[in-house]
């Protein structure tokens, strides 16, 4: 199973970057925060680790709201990344991958 | 083990229902067939990189809409029509690439910040429009909406003359989301393409995640839509704003607009100093403010995220039911439900699906598998009345007059007739009402054709289904029983009267919630006992009749079928209604077949994510209203007559289409 390497491309939402705005919705700031503290649990897994791999793409998916704003998005995909790790719920069996096609093919 | 039997017994179960008492009588002859009203399947919700989908404009079209393989790998799912529904707000992503994460050759993230002044696909866009804060990075999607979204959308309509619409999924005030399309001044068929901009105005006005205060200038760089509410976007003043939002379509765009309320229960219930779900208040509010334009509900889409934590419909278990049921939110879900309580009052209230693609999870966009979301029309299917001159507006008017049904996993094709009538030979179809004396004997018919072959990448037999010891594989769809469901009708309730308003609840709780308890199965066929033709293709063509007496007060009568039988441990209950989807991930997929990407317990794999989307199929057609002669009508009868005045003498807009 080849590891996703996410680009870390900048993030960039119109709203506030506070921690928490004053009507209490997440900011960009508490986004970027789980982002980080999740992608931190996941590097302590192996490379080639399944659940590694699922939380990764949780991670992209949780920059992808952020771009656009949606910060209570990110923090939900930040969260499942999290649970992921925590579970492991992905194990492969030995010889077993996953059907992932590379973008190269 | 037994395999799934195709007798050709027709019948009907026997059994009382309300307004229309008692039950009875089959027909041995195979029905005349309504072929006058084929239906052609679509999508309204769905994302791509404009905003926080994974796969470019144009990307999503040409799988959606186009025929065999992808040029670039993966298979094309050949809707008839499509309408992009992608978020309000802004966005930091060119759009006209697909992100590096849907792994497409040559495909690499790509911001607009890179890309100003640049010619790509032909739409050069020079600047990010509207308020900008210091090192601008995103588009709003009013500009969005109208540079770059429309003009792809042109160009792809053209390629492949199919009726392609640009809509909105509408970040509500006060709410979570909706589904939004303004067809006026859309024509991509002509030669000058017309143009989204009523589209963009609705956008830039009334989304809560647009802040933007200009939206486009006129040559004197003063704005065009001027008096937008850029304050109350939250909790019961957003309501306000969000009522508003309808009004505003109800009152410019009456019959070439649609708000549908999607996923409605995600969020969980309204919260009056947020934004969160939808009440019963909620949609009863959203059909006053706009009879002709807000009616009906769309169920969760992201149908392959159901893991062993839950998930399916992107739905946690803080969601009003806590989970999806057999794919569904529990307000279209359960028996006396939400949905119920609104078909009680007599509203036209009608059902919807989407596919609310986004991404394919672990999956690149080519690859078979997901353990996200489905591409439009891979797995959802929303089925609207097909005409020769086929264009947007058909869609608009199908979706409106309630004449349409949704499916999951192709469970069945297009062809659906489900239509009741009383002594004469006029036949009331979905979201039409019967007129009926009291004591009269009211036929009705379903046919439905089973196609023989999904879009499920895995042959592999059922493992929901093994439970019950039958043997069907993924890809081979089937029907177990179809559900005629019966509730009373008690008439309209004004605003502020008892009952208007009904408390709601997060999670499991939220499903214990009864709107209508005079709603019943009033009665179950199953598929053995009807009437079924192997066809060449190897499809199966269904059909029964059945009879209902009619009572002495106003009814209405929905469908919904499925592949599980009854009480099938873990998915559905003792009278056949799903339980929630968690529970099928209590099941093993023990076949030597189940794929690598299955959640794992102690290392024995689960039924989740696209297996569990495949296990666990559903259709649902809309109602068929009924009432004695001489009653008042209902409601959904006065707004189709107003829908019909509006439409008299009316210009329609969006006329053009493409010949069938």
């Amino acid at each position: 199973m080849k590891v996703l390497l996410l680009a870390c491309w900048i993030v960039g939402g119109l709203a506030g970057t506070a921690a928490v705005a004053n009507d209490g919705e997440p900011t960009q700031a508490s986004c970027l925060a789980s982002v980080a503290a999740a992608r931190e649990l996941a590097e302590r897994l192996p490379a080639g680790d399944a659940s590694r791999y699922f939380a990764e793409r949780d991670l992209q998916q949780a920059l992808t709201e952020a771009g656009n704003g949606e910060f209570d998005d990110c923090l939900e995909w930040a969260e499942q990344a999290t649970v992921e790790i925590k579970e492991h719920r992905h194990t492969l069996k030995p010889g077993e991958t996953l059907n992932v096609r590379p973008a190269e093919e | 083990m037994r395999t799934r039997a195709k007798a050709t017994i027709l019948l009907t179960a026997a059994s009382a229902s309300l307004g229309l008492v008692n039950a009875a009588s089959a027909d041995e002859g195979r029905p005349d067939r309504n072929d006058a009203n084929p239906y052609v399947a679509g999508d309204m919700h769905n994302h791509n990189t404009c905003t926080d989908g994974s796969v470019s404009v144009g990307y999503s079209i040409d799988r959606s809409v186009g025929q065999g393989a992808a040029a670039a790998g993966g298979e094309n799912f050949d809707l008839d029509w499509f309408t992009l529904g992608n978020h309000g707000g802004s966005g930091n992503r060119d759009c006209r690439f697909s992100d590096s994460s849907a792994k497409i050759p040559g495909e690499t993230t790509t911001l607009w910040a890179t890309t100003l002044g640049q010619t790509i696909d032909g739409i050069t866009i020079t600047k990010l429009e509207g308020t900008q804060p210091a090192s601008p990075t995103n588009m709003w999607r009013w500009q969005n909406i109208q540079q770059v979204e429309y003009p792809i959308l042109v160009g792809r309509a053209q390629q492949y003359r199919k009726v392609l619409v640009e809509g909105l999924e509408w970040i509500v005030p006060g709410h979570e989301h909706t589904d939004v399309a303004v067809i006026t001044g859309q024509h991509p068929q002509r030669g000058d393409g017309g143009n989204a901009d009523n589209m963009a105005q609705f956008e830039f006005r009334f989304d809560r995640a647009d802040n933007d205060a200009i939206g486009p200038v006129d040559a004197n760089n003063m704005p065009v839509w001027t008096g937008k509410d850029n304050v109350n976007n939250s909790g019961t003043a957003g309501h306000q704003k969000a009522v508003s939002g309808v009004q505003w379509l109800q009152a410019n765009f009456p019959l070439q607009s649609y708000a549908i309320p999607t996923h409605t229960e995600r969020a969980g219930p309204f919260n009056p100093a947020g934004s969160n779900g939808y009440n019963i208040e909620h949609f009863r509010d959203f059909n006053n403010a706009g009879p002709t334009v807000a009616f009906g509900i769309e169920s969760p889409g992201h149908f392959a995220q159901g893991s062993i934590n839950g998930g399916s419909g992107s739905y946690t278990p803080n969601a009003v039911g806590g989970g999806t049921y057999g794919l569904q939110g529990i307000y279209t879900a359960k028996v006396g439900g939400l949905w119920d309580g609104l078909l009680g009052e007599g509203r036209n209230s009608f059902i919807f699906v989407s596919s609310d693609w986004h991404n394919r999870g672990a999956g690149g966009a080519r690859d078979s598998f997901t353990t996200s979301d489905f591409i439009p029309g891979e797995y959802t299917r929303l089925y609207v009345p097909g005409q020769e001159h086929f264009r947007a507006q058909s869609i608009v008017d199908g979706m409106r007059s309630g004449n349409s049904y949704s499916v999951n996993g192709d469970i069945i094709g297009p062809d659906l007739v489900f239509r009741a009538k009383g002594r004469g030979e006029d036949w009331k179809g979905m979201g039409e009402t019967l007129v009926v004396r009291p004591g009269e004997r009211i036929t009705v018919q379903m046919q439905m054709t089973i196609p023989a072959r999904n879009n499920s990448p895995y042959k592999f037999n059922n493992p929901l289904l093994l439970q019950d010891g039958i043997q069907q594989p993924l890809n081979e769809p089937s029907v177990d029983h179809v559900d005629l469901i019966m509730g009373q009708v008690t008439g309209v309730i004004q605003p502020g009267a008892p009952g208007y308003a009904v408390p709601n609840a997060a999670g499991v709780a939220g499903a214990a919630v009864v709107y209508n308890p005079s709603t019943v199965i009033a009665q179950q066929v199953l598929t053995k006992d009807m009437k079924a033709w192997v066809q060449k293709d190897g499809s199966i063509s269904l059909t029964f009749q059945t009879s209902f007496v009619a009572g002495k007060t106003p009814a209405y009568l929905r469908a919904r079928g499925t592949n599980i039988p009854v009480a099938t441990p873990n998915v559905t209950d003792s009278a056949g209604s799903p339980l929630v989807d968690k529970n099928n991930s209590l099941v093993d997929c023990a076949d030597p077949a189940c794929p690598a990407h299955l959640d794992t317990v102690n290392g024995v794999k689960k039924v989740t994510y696209d297996v569990l989307a495949y296990s666990n199929l559903w259709f649902y057609a809309n109602p068929i209203f009924m009432r004695p002669d001489g009653s008042p009508k209902l409601l959904v009868e006065k707004n189709a007559e107003l829908a019909a005045r509006l439409a008299n003498g009316h210009d329609h807009d969006g006329y053009f289409g493409w010949n069938k």
